[in-house]
């Protein structure tokens, strides 16, 4: 008789099937916990940077739009820098340097302003395709008859200037005939020390590149370049970027240009989505959702 | 018989559990790293945001204490407010003023948002632009009055344009033009009795005092806002010039209402040299009530909200606007500048002593040392 050994004992084929299915039981719920890690860890790779996009847009649009000024007038005027509005636009004029004047000028022309620190303050370097608001000063011990004067610029060259006593880094700016308009402005009435602004017009608006729905900003008549995206797609009403204008009151106002001359506060709703989709558990595959509403107030709107 | 344990026995229970500590781990440390940038993310907007309302707290601080004397700032100098805490926030500012010439105010404020350690986490900046806003005050008589006024006695009113000349006010008056007025300008009556001394004669149903008024009403309330000293109702006797122990002019003394006649008392000798720091200090005074004055010494503008009792000894040089009535008191009063009743008439005589000096350069330069800052015209804000 052959003597058993039991350390040489095989599996039976019971034992080996049991362990296969137990094998087979365990790789599929490592397999689920893995996919599930790389699902939330998409998801919230995805919902990071939608929300990252929304407070970028929340920031940039405010910081666009609260230089602007609206005249006291009850129709839109050439002082009101909105110069047109939609749910999902706004033409306006955005500022882009802030300087001052070095001296009264010799013609009608051009004009010498300083970008010296403390004296400026510059978003970017002007260029021929700027304008420019020029203040000028009738009675210098009142504010009553200023008026800024409006002109385009035909030309930006650096320079140097002499303004409150000391050597200081400028520009010369060239206006486009007929320059300040001398009948009305005198320019000889123009003072040292006062303010110019430059700025260039812009269109922020909601539209559509590449399947999706994105902020775009165009500068002038050029290109529509997106800034904030992709936007939810509209529904129910609800636009991805949606602008919505108040009077002095808090009284929302339709989306016109006659009551351009009433806005004072613009909310900005942002309805964003993710840029891909992704599929959470017990859930189709689809993009996150996300909004953020904030508003600015016009700081050169009047108290009213 | 108890079962032996066999060596290789051993399950893969334990790598298992390892293996799902792990992949758990990771999904935690994935779920904690997002949601750690996203309050990161918050928290940066939340600071941006308190960092823009700390820089606007700059821009209002200093129009709020705005301080006559940055008027007189060269073209191109300027004066730093220093870091201000806002109450026990971890908000700050630091706010500049610059002059840009002789009547335009660059005012720049940065707002500071800092953690515990002192570490900056936002900064903002926003800019205004004011100008000095002199108000537009057409007076044209030694008195104007909306109402009927009655004179009489030995009042002296005279409406010639005399610059005064005491103290620093021949060298603050040279050159500057004079345009001689009645001495009483009215919409209603004048009656006289007595020996009245009225030189320039005074004019009657006056309609160009309608529109005095009107510009004074419109000022009224900013020169209230702008007050250097606010004094309830009352009687007020003894005020003069005052210096601090520095020998500057000390503008917190109540009593101090300027010096427009180089008072001795507050004059400072050092050497051959003397100086009257009060000279150049022209406040706007504002009773908030019925006001007598006794024996004291101003220059400026006096505001009176009620009924304004001249007292004798009482001298003034600039701008007197009276909400009520304007009685003479006993003794000797003098006045140099000119003299309104906003609503109402002068309701007792103008009997005894009391002179009347029209000065048009006694006016403007207390209106326009008080001249309060105002943003220029529909483009002040600036955003750095």
């Amino acid at each position: 008789m052959i003597a058993r050994i039991r350390s040489t004992r095989g599996f039976t084929l019971i034992e080996t099937l049991i362990a296969l299915v137990l094998l087979g039981l365990v790789s599929v719920v490592i397999y689920r916990m893995l996919i599930t890690t790389q699902r939330v860890t998409d998801a919230q790779a995805e919902r990071g940077d939608l929300q990252v996009n929304l407070r970028a847009g929340a920031l940039v649009i405010p910081n666009e739009l609260r230089q602007i000024t609206i005249g006291t007038g009850t129709t839109l005027d050439t002082i009101s820098d909105i110069r047109a509005v939609t749910d999902t636009s706004i033409t306006y004029r955005a500022m882009r340097g802030f300087y001052t004047i070095c001296a009264t000028p010799a013609s009608a022309t051009t004009l010498t302003v300083t970008n010296a620190a403390g004296f400026s303050s510059e978003y970017r370097t002007p260029t021929t395709s700027d304008s420019a608001f020029v203040l000028w000063e009738g009675d210098t011990t009142k504010t009553s008859d200023d008026a800024w004067v409006q002109v385009g610029l035909a030309g930006v060259s650096s320079t140097t200037c002499t303004y409150a006593g000391a050597s200081r880094s400028a520009y010369t700016f060239t206006f486009m005939s007929p320059g300040i308009p001398n009948a009305a402005f005198p320019y000889a009435k123009i003072q040292p020390g006062s303010p110019v602004r430059t700025y260039e017009t812009v269109l922020l608006s909601l539209y559509a590149s590449g399947g999706q729905q994105w902020i775009g900003m165009q500068v002038g008549s050029g290109t529509m370049q997106p800034v904030v995206g992709p936007l939810a797609p509209t529904t129910g009403g609800l636009y991805g970027f949606q602008l919505t204008y108040y009077d002095s009151t808090g009284t929302a106002l339709a989306a016109s240009a006659a009551n351009v001359p009433k806005i004072r506060t613009i909310k900005i709703a942002l309805r964003g989505v993710t840029n891909d989709q992704v599929a959470l558990a017990g859930r189709t595959r689809s993009v996150i959702k996300d909004s953020l509403v904030t508003y600015v107030t016009l700081r050169n709107a009047p108290f009213n | 018989m108890p079962m032996t344990r066999r060596s290789d026995e051993r399950g893969i229970a334990l790598i298992l559990a390892v293996f799902a500590l792990v992949v758990i781990g990771a999904l935690v440390a994935g779920v904690f790293y997002t949601a750690q940038l996203e309050q990161r993310s918050g928290g940066n907007a939340l600071a941006g945001q308190q960092a823009a309302d700390a820089a606007q707290s700059g821009i209002d601080y200093a129009i709020a204490n705005w301080n006559n004397a940055w008027t007189t700032m060269g073209t191109g100098n300027s004066v730093t407010i220093a870091s201000t805490q806002l109450g026990t926030s971890p908000e700050y500012f630091n706010a500049t003023v610059t002059a840009l010439n002789g009547f335009t105010y660059l005012m720049t404020s940065t707002g500071q948002v800092k953690n515990g350690a002192g570490t900056v986490l936002a900064t903002r900046a926003y800019g205004m632009i004011y100008k000095k806003n002199i108000p537009t005050l057409n007076v044209q008589s030694s008195v104007t009055v909306a109402g009927g006024v009655s004179v009489g006695g030995s009042a002296d009113i005279n409406g010639n344009d005399v610059p005064p000349t005491a103290g620093g006010w021949s060298s603050t008056c040279a050159g500057q033009p004079t345009t001689n007025q009645p001495a009483i300008r009215t919409d209603s009556s004048v009656s006289t009795h007595g020996s009245p001394t009225l030189t320039g004669g005074t004019v009657s149903n006056d309609t160009t005092v309608g529109t005095t008024i009107t510009d004074v009403n419109q000022a009224y309330n900013t020169f209230i806002n702008s007050a250097n000293v606010t004094i309830p109702s009352g009687t007020i006797t003894g005020a003069d010039p005052a210096l601090n122990a520095s020998h500057v002019c000390d503008r917190t003394n109540t009593s101090n209402w300027g010096d427009p006649e180089y008072k001795s008392t507050a004059a400072y000798t050092v050497g051959a040299t003397t100086t009257h720091p009060c000279a150049s200090y022209y406040p706007i005074i504002h009773a908030t009530g019925d006001l007598k004055v006794t024996g004291d010494i101003g220059q400026g503008i006096l505001l009176v909200d009620g009924n304004f009792t001249s007292g004798g000894g009482f001298t003034f040089y600039g701008l007197v606007i009276v909400k009520g009535s304007i009685t003479k008191g006993a003794g000797t009063s003098n006045f140099y500048g000119g003299l309104l009743s906003e609503s109402a008439s002068i309701t007792d005589d103008l009997t005894g002593t009391i002179n009347i000096q029209y000065s048009s350069c006694a006016i403007n330069t207390a209106v326009s040392q008080s001249a309060v800052a105002r943003p220029i015209v529909q483009r002040p804000f600036i955003q750095y």
